[in-house]
């Protein structure tokens, strides 16, 4: 009897102890959970895969929003303050981003994802190259405005995979006490990519060869193009600045979409699609729904995530090119 | 040497061709023919201000579900009759009404999509590109230009007197309040009509630089709107030409043409000046 009241009494003692202990480790856990900032949609899903609900997540430029033409606000500055880690991409895809650093004085430290990554260069209009080589001095000024390199690596997923590792890599660094948890997401989170880029290299062969030649309103899709066996085009090139194209430039690419063969052209939703719709019209062509380019669709849509976004992207392509 | 066939060829081979040469054509002789009364009563900046104040509507018809041109006709009205409210019996100067109206309303539209966090860029949906015209744009341009030019023509002799002397149009008892809130909204529906088919830098230029023309030589109101119209719809073909035979951007292109036809007609109004001053002299 007294043994038994003895052993309850040891139970409800190192019960209340593990409260005692949990409930304040708890309360200072959050408290002291990672604070990760991601500059745009796209990287704040990845981040949200490998980090689950180990780290508190800011994403700067939303869902929906066109990171070229991002006006950050001081509540940005004070989300960057407390930051312990910044998520960018990188080769000036986030222009803004070295000002807000400075001007919020944060200690985070900044993983730039590209970094050290072959990126292609912008070559501007596929057909500077062919067609003609005279003086485009305006197209090239648009594209040095935006960098020597081509941002938009998440077109291809086998790159993704490697960007998504380098997040799982930092995360590791700066949090241990969380590094099983990070490293399994992220496995999770790489098969799943995996997948992803195999079920688009083999849907890919239900369009014709001929016929894989995406054009769109600016050149946003060079790396999907190397990795996928597209070839790209576009009307305005890199730049979603207010482009001015000319009559000339114009003409030609109507003159490129025909001799292409193909049944389609994208238009994308940051700009006006009256461009791409005359295009299509005049060179007898359909304009295809607009793909999704700089940033995740707005929540509950059909590109809400990376995942939904890249195979929303493949089914439009393919069933407007097949 | 240029042949005509080489001249024609783009507008024969190219449907956006026709379709630009025609834009132009339209929104030249609606912006020139307004723009007379623009740079007489020294609005040059009206139509950059309306390109701006319509971002508040936009953002409000996008976050809405709503047509984005038709809450950007509603935000231009508004910033009309702003205006008009505003400078009412001269309380302000109208390019200070406008200035009030263009910072208010802009910032009204940033603050809007500051609260939604999107940061798409709302004025490029809307506005246009002059390559990029569809037959939709261009029934809608007719449809403001009869209704816009209509007005005008009825009542060309009492807008031409508030204009030129406002005293005497107030003394022989024309509501010039009234007339001037006719003008701003007509210029409301011009500007954003025109933006969404061709662009803010195109409208401006249009609105302003055939009407100065226009002014440098001569002093009638039916002649300097005719003179504007023949500068506006030449610019828009030799531009036009220019950006599809040397490969430059199109609106830039159109909006230089004006520039130089601008600067033949200051150089002929100083060489004739001289010539007049040198022949009175020696006579």
């Amino acid at each position: 009897m007294f043994r038994l009241r003895s052993q309850i009494l040891g139970i409800l003692l190192c019960a209340a102890l593990i409260v005692a202990v949990a409930v304040p480790m708890s309360g200072a856990a959050a408290e002291n959970r990672l604070k990760v900032v991601a500059t745009f949609s796209i990287l704040g899903d990845w981040i949200a895969n490998v980090a689950a609900d180990k780290v508190d997540l800011q994403v700067l430029v939303g869902a929906g929003s066109d990171s070229h033409t991002y006006e950050p606000s001081p509540a940005d500055s004070a989300v960057l303050s407390q930051a312990d880690l910044i998520f960018a991409i990188g080769a000036e895809f986030e222009p803004w981003l070295d000002a807000l650093v400075e001007s919020s004085g944060t200690k985070a430290k900044r993983i730039v994802l590209t970094e050290g990554l072959e990126l292609l260069p912008f070559e501007g209009h596929a057909h500077e190259e062919d067609m003609h080589h005279d003086g485009e001095g305006e197209a090239d000024d648009a594209e040095h405005a935006h960098g020597e390199f081509d941002p938009h690596v998440w077109h291809d997923v086998s790159l993704v995979i490697k960007l998504v590792e380098r997040i799982r890599d930092a995360l590791v660094e700066a949090d241990a006490a969380n590094a099983e948890s990070y490293t399994q997401q992220a496995a999770l989170y790489i098969a799943q990519l995996g997948l992803l880029d195999g079920e688009i290299l083999l849907s890919v062969d239900e369009v014709p060869e001929a016929r894989r030649v995406l054009i769109t309103t600016h050149e946003t899709f060079a790396y999907f193009g190397a990795r996928y066996g597209f070839k790209v085009d576009s009307a305005l090139g890199v730049t979603t600045e207010a482009a001015d194209p000319s009559a000339g430039e114009i003409a030609e690419l109507i003159e490129r979409v025909k001799a292409a063969g193909v049944p389609a052209i994208f238009a994308d939703n940051v700009t006006n699609p009256r461009l791409m719709e005359q295009i299509a019209r005049e060179a007898g062509v359909k304009l295809a729904p607009p793909l999704f380019t700089d940033a995740l669709g707005e929540a509950g849509s059909e590109g809400d995530t990376y995942l939904k976004m890249m195979r929303y992207n493949l089914k439009t392509i393919i069933e407007a090119l097949k | 040497m240029i042949s005509l066939n080489d001249l024609i060829e783009p507008f024969v081979r190219f449907q956006f061709m026709r379709h630009s040469l025609l834009a132009v054509v339209m929104v030249g002789t609606l912006c020139a023919t307004i723009g007379v009364y623009v740079v007489l009563r020294r609005m040059a900046f009206i139509g950059d201000a309306l390109a701006h104040t319509v971002l508040p509507g936009i953002v409000l018809a996008y976050f809405n579900g709503l047509s984005l041109f038709l809450g950007a006709v509603v935000a231009g009205l508004l910033t009309a009759l702003g205006i008009g409210w505003l400078s009412r019996r001269e309380t302000l100067r109208e390019d200070t009404a406008i200035g009030i109206m263009f910072t208010f309303m802009f910032a009204l539209g940033i603050l809007l999509m500051s609260t939604a966090r999107s940061f798409r860029d709302f004025t490029h949906i809307l506005f246009g590109n002059v390559l990029g015209v569809t037959p939709g744009d261009l029934t809608l341009i007719g449809v403001v230009s009869l209704i816009v030019l209509g007005t005008l023509l009825l009542f060309h002799k009492e807008f031409e007197l508030t204009s030129f002397d406002p005293i005497h149009a107030e003394v022989i008892g024309l509501r010039a309040d009234r007339l001037r809130y006719a003008l701003l909204i007509l210029l409301a529906l011009t500007v954003v009509t025109a933006i969404q088919a061709v662009g803010v830098v195109l409208t401006s230029a249009m609105l302003v630089t055939p009407a100065a023309t226009a002014s440098l030589l001569t002093n009638r109101l039916p002649r300097m709107m005719l003179i504007a119209v023949v500068v506006a719809i030449s610019a828009g073909v030799i531009g036009l030409y220019f950006s599809y035979r040397y490969n430059v951007a199109s609106g830039a292109a159109i909006v230089l043409a004006c520039s130089v036809l601008f600067g033949l007609a200051w150089l002929g109004r100083t060489l004739r000046r001289a010539l007049s001053g040198f022949w009175a002299r020696y006579r």
